[in-house]
């Protein structure tokens, strides 16, 4: 049987930085299988005003200015490795936005899509020729208008919602959806609608020994998927004695399909301060957390040997 | 020109990182890691060795020497706020096998002085309650009570026993020992205050008058006792500078928030205030105990009468330790006092026994995730997201040590752990140095204040030097013969042999996995251009 070495990552919410580290892991770890797990897109625009032959802009709190068309492009590519999408606009445009909701959420969309697609660009140029396979995959933060962007096909590939043969005896299942959070995001859905989606792809697997399921949403109460209480306002809620309550809030479809099928291994993320693996029966789960805000690129590394898991290693790269 | 707010981010609606653990807690659990009532027995302990040292005025220099250490650690946290403390710095900063000698260095020193908590809170907390009660109902019986107590059986068997009740508080995930913390906090500063306040009141003739006529001996016997067996008592800037050395050793843990910075709400804030925050307001309550003392007792007294005790004078006559807590019935025979002052010291060792393994539990999970060690120890338990099995690895540990402590002088060979503690401060000092310029892309998205330059040179560079220096003296200090009496080789290689097991554990692990996963791709940057 052949040998895999997947290198996984996950939730790098627009950081310029973690993906082209992303797109490099292939050449860096010897790996030849790359899994971008989803959530690829930012949450923030930074608005960038010209003023008098200055340009403006507040990043993390302090105002930033650049001098020059040369600093101009140095701080677009600083707020791009942030995970934020620069906007370079004027006053007025500025105050149309502001007053305009969906002017906004316009322009995210345009934003979101010209970022991956150059992504996917950068992805091809960098990966043609190597024989690794780059799968990324939307996750449940990213709006449905980036998927037809990622090519179906090739050696750069959205797989979600798909079965693919990885090689010629490993499938990888993708699934990006997850359930409900208080944010009520893109790919949110009730559990009914998961367990639904998930029993559709896994009905179609030939062996789930050697099966391997990419679904951002990690399985309920495994470990990986422990998060902060969090009350109407999304605040935490704290125990008497100040600290926070913290909750499995993984899904119960998603683990109820890996305790029904045993696959070989679970990608998942979703949940940034939830770094860690276990084992659910035969099947290693792992959760490699989430530092995209300081350009840090967590991810997974495994070595599969048939219907074996060799070795692993989370990395910080 | 455009204001700040106008220029504000568009942010979106979507699922955020959320960091839990409060400013206010992690304040209250870096001063009580650090031991607080145990500036009692250290008052004794520095007082008695250092000649010429002057207890209170060490404060300050303790104070200052430590601002660069806190502000390094903060800095770093803040630069890098994930759970594992300066071994992720370092491993990332230097290389892996120094993030690990160091860490594991703290935890082996962590679970030795872990193991003698037990014996410390019963023969140094409970006993001298039992012992002014009984002075105060004029009851011998209790006397014979501290002195079973402070048995080496009954303090392995309360061992055994409160080692299982520190797993379980660990067990119940960092929410419940943060709890835990917040309870024994407030009572510990109750009984240092009733200390301080009761030794205020009864001021110093109260006490020469009591101690003349109960102590079987008089405060002049016990300084021309001391000055017959060469103690002087004029302060000397080589006593202050060595005598800090005690100092410093109590003021371990006020930086702990860092090992868990993975869980620490907005970090900026809280490192800031829970690290610098823990140590001004320590070394604050290190100098009015210190104050206190030499208030009350007189500090010539003070000194003489430590001196004759860590000397093992045969004129030490009192029949328990030159510890205020059992000093404090000659101020007040009011059992409440008398009771809340044993007691803030009995629960800061209980403190430190459950900080210490909470800590290692900590770090062995850290090694495990990068599988230095085997990936069984980061195990995590469903319910309360524990590593339940590095935990009872700990607690195995701990139960060795400290049957080894009451049986054996194994222990003592651990008497550098102190060094070997400051021996990572400097290598964290050496990261800081470094890390701006091997880490630049971390550096670069740090926080504007972690940025900050003095003229061209990065101010965590110079925090970083400054750390390294201090602790190069700290190293010196407590490798100087006063510390322990003299230089032991052997002390000092089973030190360097800390470290070599390190080493060993670093190699063989890299060993296995050579053909695999190679572990130095744990902290390796993959390189984005």
């Amino acid at each position: 049987m052949a040998n895999l070495r997947i290198f996984f990552t996950t939730d790098i919410h627009g950081s310029e930085r973690c993906f082209l580290k992303f797109v490099n892991a292939g050449r860096f770890y010897k790996a030849n299988v790359l899994i971008l797990g989803g959530d690829m897109t930012g949450k923030l625009i930074i608005p960038i005003v010209e003023r008098n032959g200055t340009y403006l802009c507040e990043l993390m709190n302090s105002q930033m200015t650049a001098g020059s068309k040369q600093e101009l492009r140095n701080l677009e590519k600083r707020i791009r490795d942030s995970g934020y999408y620069p906007y370079l606009t004027t006053r007025g445009e500025l105050d149309e936005l502001r007053a305009a909701p969906e002017k906004q959420d316009r322009l995210f969309s345009q934003l979101m899509c010209e970022s991956v697609k150059n992504w996917t660009t950068i992805a091809e140029e960098r990966i043609r020729g190597t024989g690794i396979q780059c799968l990324i995959s939307p996750g449940n933060d990213d709006r449905f208008d980036i998927d037809h962007i990622i090519p179906r096909s090739g050696y750069v590939r959205n797989p979600d919602g798909e079965i693919l043969q990885l090689d010629g005896d490993h499938e990888i299942i993708s699934l990006g959806y997850s359930n409900m959070t208080p944010w009520k995001c893109p790919r949110d859905i009730s559990e009914d609608e998961l367990a639904a989606k998930i029993e559709t792809l896994t009905a179609r697997i030939r062996d789930s020994q050697t099966c391997i399921f990419n679904m951002h949403c990690p399985p309920y109460n495994s470990g990986l998927d422990m998060a902060p209480q969090l009350d109407q306002r999304l605040t935490p809620v704290l125990a008497p004695g100040g600290a926070p309550v913290m909750i499995p809030v993984g899904s119960p479809s998603v683990r109820a399909a890996i305790d029904k099928y045993q696959p070989l291994l679970g990608l998942h993320g979703h949940i940034h301060e939830s770094r860690a693996t276990t084992k659910l029966g035969r099947t290693l789960c792992v959760n490699p957390g989430s530092e995209y805000s300081e350009g840090v690129l967590r991810g997974a590394l495994v070595d599969i040997n048939g219907n074996k898991i060799d070795d692993f290693l989370l990395t910080a790269g | 020109m455009t204001s700040t707010g106008e220029l504000k981010a568009f942010a979106r609606k979507a699922s955020g990182l959320t960091r839990v653990v409060s400013a206010k807690d992690a304040l209250t659990y870096n001063i009580n890691s650090t031991g607080m009532a145990y500036a009692l027995v250290y008052a004794s302990f520095g007082a008695g060795i250092y000649l010429g040292l002057d207890l209170a005025g060490s404060i300050l220099p303790v104070l200052l020497l430590n601002i660069p250490i806190a502000l390094l650690y903060a800095y770093f946290s803040i630069a890098m706020p994930r759970t594992g403390g300066d071994y992720v710095w370092v491993s990332r900063s230097i290389h892996p096998v120094l993030g690990f000698m160091g860490s594991f260095m703290l935890s082996v020193v962590l679970i030795s002085w872990a193991a003698s908590c037990p014996a410390w809170t019963l023969q140094w907390g409970i006993a001298p309650i039992l012992r002014g009660l009984s002075v105060v109902y004029n009851d011998p019986g209790l006397i014979t009570l501290a002195d079973q107590i402070s048995s080496p059986i009954a303090v392995q068997v309360y061992g055994l026993i409160s080692f299982i009740a520190v797993a379980f508080v660990i067990a119940r995930g960092i929410k419940f020992v943060i709890k835990t913390q917040w309870v024994m906090f407030v009572i510990i500063l109750v009984g240092l205050t009733a200390f301080i306040v009761t030794v205020v009141q009864a001021g110093p003739a109260t006490f020469q008058q009591r101690f003349d006529s109960m102590s079987g001996t008089t405060m002049k016997q016990v300084i021309s006792s001391a000055v017959s067996e060469g103690f002087w008592s004029e302060v000397t800037v080589s006593g202050i500078f060595l005598g800090m050395v005690y100092s410093f050793l109590n003021t371990v843990g006020f930086n702990f928030s860092v090992y868990y910075a993975g869980e620490v709400k907005d970090v900026r804030r809280t490192q800031f205030i829970s690290i610098v925050g823990a140590i001004a307001l320590f070394c604050f309550i290190m100098w009015a105990i210190y104050s206190t003392i030499y208030y009350g007792f007189g500090r010539e007294f003070w000194h003489a009468l430590s001196y004759i005790f860590n000397t093992g004078s045969a004129s030490y006559t009192l029949p328990y330790p030159a510890f205020p807590q059992f000093l404090i019935i000659y101020f007040t025979t009011n059992p409440v006092v008398i009771t809340l002052v044993g007691l803030s010291f009995a629960l800061s060792a209980v403190v430190v026994q459950i900080v210490n393994p909470f800590i290692v539990t900590r770090s062995i999970f850290a090694w495990s995730f990068d599988r230095v060690v085997p990936t069984k120890l980061a195990e995590l338990d469903r319910r309360y997201n524990s590593p339940y099995i590095a935990l009872i690895l700990v607690i195995i540990l701990l139960m060795i040590c400290q049957a080894l402590w009451l049986y054996t002088n194994w222990l003592g060979y651990l008497s550098y752990g102190i060094t070997g503690l400051f021996i990572s401060v400097a290598i964290a000092g050496l990261a800081g140095v470094i890390f701006p310029y091997r880490r630049k892309a971390i550096f670069e998205a740090s926080p504007a204040i972690v940025k900050g330059k003095i003229g061209s040179v990065p101010v965590i560079s110079i925090l970083g030097a400054l750390t390294f220096i201090i602790a190069v003296f700290v190293i010196y200090a407590t490798l100087m013969p006063a510390y322990i009496g003299t230089i032991n080789p052997v002390y000092l290689a089973v030190l360097f042999l800390t470290y070599i097991a390190a080493i060993v554990i670093y190699a063989a692990s890299a060993a296995y996995h050579k053909k695999r996963i190679p572990l130095e791709l744990t902290f390796k940057e993959i390189p984005p251009e």
